[in-house]
């Protein structure tokens, strides 16, 4: 049996997001978090896929072998994020190796229920599509901001994400430090600071976590600036 | 009855076409009758390039597959400025978002290269979904796959410099075998740049630095790689 925790990290996966707790439940079964202490290969590329993995802590590290042998990384797969669903619903064989650090901890939901349950029920199929649209148009959200956003608009597109106000001054509190937030937005500590400095020109100070912001509309004007700092776009 | 983008004419569909949709994965599942039915609704477009095969936030009318020339998906913020997300050619498929939650396109489509695309009425793709399970397994498997891209994507612009995100992009148009291999892009450099998320002037300076790592600029399209694990090594550096 999951943990209360260890099951919230499970349903906020695009997967199971847009299904009631107790369909996600009746899928997790009485599958258990499992502890990686070493580092430990997970499954090998051809394995059957049998199963969609939700990382819990830690990370998982996908996989090919090169002809001569080399690894070629596809991906790190972090805390609340889900793995080999593609496979277990396409081919049914994994095209990658999957490898824990040490310290992840996982679990691994079969995937016998869940293929049960789309086969049975259009009407359960089509939330998880429409959850898995979701998650999709949240992440070309996130893409064309990196890619169109310099990295004031987008500490900006940040702190207004926070504020609880249209217009006016407010103040926020971040909630993560400047490096999390840094890597929120896709930018080194060090461009945050100078993204920083540029919005006090808009009225931003910062004091710690606190961010006072004297006027919230014309930091969302800023935000919209199509000639904001046009050589800094992306380069981070 | 679902209508159909304006751009499409009255196009036979072609042994061609149906040889590339039968390769692709999301449709192989459906049986041959079932597929029949499906495509008796279809429509072949025939798009100029940069014209619109589709537009963000519009009323999803169909699904699209790509079955000549390339197909970009762009994304944005707001009436001025939109960004390249993705390259499509022959085999793939582009409009999968829209076609469920709100029933609005996420993206907006364009032709880069003269294109020809299979449309399917996005009613009867989900009414062949109500009646497949295989054919559900497989749009959850697709639409997680693109999830997966997309989530490499972000990783890319926020942990990479310019010549990295270069770099796997271009190991991404390369086989897994040693020695020099050549590839072609399939667009514009000054496309690519956009797609990259970098200026044309970025893109050229990020070409110049991997040329330390073997990686050679052949006339317009064409790019020598000569040695992939090089490459490799500094991507995940």
């Amino acid at each position: 049996m999951l943990s209360e925790p260890d099951f919230a990290l499970v349903q906020r996966t695009p997967l199971f997001e847009g299904l009631a707790p107790e369909v996600t439940r009746a899928f997790v079964g009485d599958a258990r978090a499992a502890l990686f202490e070493t580092r430990t290969l997970l499954f090998s590329q051809g394995d059957p896929a049998d199963s969609v993995f939700v990382v819990l802590a830690g990370q998982v590290r996908l996989f090919t072998l090169t002809a001569d042998g080399r690894e070629s990384i596809l991906e790190f797969i972090a805390p609340g994020q889900s793995f080999a669903e593609a496979a277990m619903f396409g081919s049914g064989r994994l095209p990658v190796n999957a490898e824990a650090a040490p310290g992840t901890r996982l679990v691994r939901i079969p995937a016998r229920a869940i293929l049960a349950g789309i086969d049975a029920d259009a009407a359960l199929a089509r939330k998880m599509m429409d959850s898995l649209a979701r998650r999709q148009r949240r992440l070309i959200g996130l893409i064309s901001g990196l890619k169109l956003r310099s990295p004031g608009q987008r500490l900006a597109a940040a702190l207004l994400a926070l504020s609880a106000v249209d217009f006016g001054p407010t103040t926020v509190h971040l909630g993560v430090t400047k490096a999390g937030l840094a890597s929120h937005i896709g930018i080194t500590p060090e461009s945050l600071s100078r993204a920083m400095a540029r919005l006090r020109d808009v009225g931003v100070t910062c004091q710690g976590q606190k961010i006072t912001i004297a006027d919230v509309a014309a930091l969302r004007r800023y935000r919209e600036d199509q000639d904001a700092e046009p050589e800094a776009k992306t380069e981070t | 009855m679902t209508t159909l983008p304006t751009t499409t004419k009255d196009i036979p569909l072609t042994e061609a076409d149906c040889t590339i949709l039968r390769s692709v994965g999301l449709f192989s599942v459906l049986p041959a009758d079932a597929l029949a039915a499906l495509l008796a609704q279809a429509q072949v477009m025939e798009v100029s390039p940069f014209e619109s095969v589709f537009e963000q936030e519009e009323d999803a009318t169909a699904l699209f597959v790509v079955t000549g020339g390339t197909v970009g998906t762009l994304a944005a913020l707001n009436l001025q400025d939109s960004c390249l997300v993705e390259l499509l050619g022959p085999g793939q498929v582009v409009g999968e978002g829209g076609l469920f939650d709100t029933g609005r396109a996420p993206l907006a489509a364009r032709a880069i290269t003269t294109a020809r695309l299979i449309a399917f009425p996005r009613m009867a793709v989900l009414a062949s979904l109500d009646a497949s399970p295989p054919f559900r397994r497989r749009m959850v498997a697709f639409l997680s796959a693109r999830l997966r891209v997309l989530v490499r994507e972000i990783t890319q612009l926020k942990l990479m410099t310019a010549p990295q995100r270069l770099g796997a992009f271009l190991l991404g148009l390369t086989t897994p075998r040693p020695g020099p291999q050549r590839i072609e892009l399939a667009c514009e450099r000054r496309i690519l740049a956009r797609i990259l998320g970098m200026t044309p002037e970025s893109l050229s300076r990020a070409l110049r630095q991997l040329q330390a790592l073997g990686v050679r600029s052949q006339g317009k399209r064409g790019i020598l790689i000569e040695d992939r694990t090089r490459l490799q090594v500094f991507r995940a550096s």
